[in-house]
């Protein structure tokens, strides 16, 4: 019999994805009896997928669910109860599939917690096992039900029902945050009584109990330092506005620290007030807008180390991992720089090659396939000027050189700040 | 690989035909190598003939020749435009290839300046865009 292993999205999700496999496991319950079903529509969405990164709302969804349904239990309990061991564990839902058409539906059934990997037992408890399964808390079908009203009430009226409880607020930032101005999710899809939930209304119940919302972050700032003992970096918006963040790593860290002055995009996501202006930023990566190439160099020099001999004429050698090491090297340097990064290639002598074209400039830096020296070539195509520079890569006048190199070709086209 | 004067292409805008090997390409972008004769070519840069072969033909015989699903695509340069770089091309049919030419880059002199004009003939080829498959057919 085929089966559906279900395969967990994060440690803490909750929500699992489907894989049909044979094993012992139940199966899931019939699409007919799912859970939910979230019909996402308009902008990407008419592709009739979901892309990968709306999943976290899926998981944002579950969440929200096991919050409304802990505030339900104490209501019929007792406010001063906690909820029984267990309880959040025993709501699972899957994402078993996504059906296409004019947007994308996912069908969300819900796991029997036995389905859940659990850890080794010891075979003697095989048989008590059942025992073990913790009861199915009417509490989440009201959840999924209180939310829908909730939603479809705000909806409606523009106004969020006063009973609302203002801890449950903070819960709808992370749910539909994916989501952009021309999309939305229809919840409760297929039955009855379908309900549209976007950004406004997300913002519309976050904001009613709070002063801030979460939203994303897409706008040019520019660098202005930081702080190296906390990893923190400011940023300037054309506003006049300030604000800090820390970059995820290091590298990063040092990246835009040493690039200060400079324009860059921020991607990601921001706390915001009630008349949209952005209060902080939350989670934000930096995209720098120097032209050159798109991929980070790290992952073409990895496609480049895995090009076979002979991919040339049949004969020649592989990239060297000397070379192709040299040169991962000397980018991890030049990525500080404001430069554009170069695009990447093997050489059939087993050496890499970086090239840039700048304005009427052919720029190279070749690294020989020893990893010992970089040759630096550059040709005017219009005048067939030319410039030629050969430096070792454990020089310690490297980067000076390359940017004496880079700063000589670019003193009228004006791409490289050979100062920087 | 012998060039005689006899067999020397007149001037002419014939495009002399590259083919980009898939790791010689990447974000669209061929490298300025393209156009450079490697160390065991001897200073001497196989193209094939636009006047005996489409582009479109000298692609799919690259893939095959090569045991390719997909090239970095056929590129060009007029023999007028190399002619104009003082390389001069000549006509070198192959049992399997009778459109096969070679630009004669040994009168540039050594490596170094072969590279320099390899990079000026690449940059007439990407003024040109690639010629099979068309640009278009990257959107």
């Amino acid at each position: 019999m085929s089966e559906v292993q279900p395969t967990k999205l994060s440690a803490t999700s909750g929500v699992y994805c489907c894989m049909d496999t044979e094993s012992d496991l139940p199966e899931t319950p019939p699409i007919d009896d799912a859970f939910a079903r979230l019909r996402f529509a308009g902008g990407r969405f008419n592709s009739h997928t979901i892309p990968l990164e709306v999943l976290p709302d899926l998981a944002a969804y579950r969440k929200l669910i096991v919050e409304v349904a802990k505030m339900l239990f104490k209501q019929r309990v007792g406010t001063r109860v906690r909820v029984p061991k267990g309880f959040e564990d025993s709501f699972m839902i899957g994402l078993a599939e996504v059906q296409g058409g004019s947007s994308a539906v996912a069908v969300m059934p819900r796991l029997s917690t036995a389905a859940r990997p659990a850890p080794q037992q010891s075979l003697g408890f095989a048989a008590n096992q059942a025992s073990f399964n913790p009861p199915q808390y009417p509490e989440f079908d009201e959840a999924r039900d209180y939310i829908d009203n909730l939603i479809d009430s705000v909806g409606t009226t523009g106004q969020v029902p006063r009973e609302f409880p203002v801890e449950l607020a903070g819960f709808f930032n992370s749910f539909g945050q994916s989501l952009q101005h021309d999309e939305f999710v229809e919840l409760g899809y297929g039955g009855a009584k379908p309900v549209r939930y976007d950004t406004l209304i997300r913002k519309k119940i976050v904001l009613s109990r709070e002063t801030t919302y979460e939203n994303a972050v897409d706008d040019q700032f520019v660098l202005n330092g930081g702080v190296s003992t906390t990893g923190t970096i400011h940023v300037l918006h054309e506003s006049g506005s300030s604000y800090d963040f820390q970059p995820a790593t290091e590298f990063e860290f040092k990246k835009a620290y040493q690039r200060a002055t400079e324009t860059v995009r921020l991607v990601g996501t921001g706390l915001y007030d009630k008349n949209e202006r952005l209060k902080r930023l939350i989670a934000v990566t930096i995209v720098y807008s120097e032209g050159g190439a798109i991929q980070p160099f790290e992952s073409r020099l990895e496609e480049i180390a895995a090009t076979p001999a002979g991919w040339y004429d049949g004969e020649n050698p592989a990239p060297s991992p000397a070379a192709v090491q040299a040169m991962r090297q000397f980018l991890e340097e030049v990525s500080l720089l404001s430069s554009p990064l170069p695009h990447l290639y093997p050489i059939p002598s087993g050496g890499v090659v970086a090239e840039w074209s700048l304005g009427d400039w052919e720029a190279s830096a070749e690294v020989v396939p020893s990893g010992e020296q970089l040759a630096l070539n550059a040709v005017n195509t219009t005048t067939a000027d030319e410039l030629d520079m050969l430096v070792g890569l454990n020089s310690p006048d490297l980067m000076k050189e390359f940017k004496s190199f880079m700063g000589a070709i670019s003193s009228e086209e004006g791409p490289f700040d050979a100062s920087s | 690989m012998p060039v005689h004067s006899q067999s020397r292409l007149a001037t002419s805008d014939e495009l002399l035909m590259r083919q980009v090997h898939p790791s010689q390409i990447t974000e669209g972008r061929p490298s300025s190598r393209c156009f450079t004769p490697t160390g065991t070519d001897k200073g001497h840069l196989s193209a094939d003939r636009e006047s005996l072969l489409t582009p479109k033909e000298a692609y799919e015989r690259y893939l095959q020749r090569k045991q390719l699903l997909e090239g970095g695509g056929t590129w060009g340069v007029s023999i007028a435009e190399f002619e104009q770089l003082g390389l001069l091309s000549y006509s070198d049919p192959l049992p399997d290839n009778a459109s096969h030419a070679l630009v004669d880059f040994t009168s540039a002199g050594d490596e170094k300046k072969q590279l320099t004009k390899g990079k000026l003939a690449y940059a007439k080829a990407i003024e040109r865009k690639r010629l099979h498959p068309p640009p278009a057919a990257d959107q």
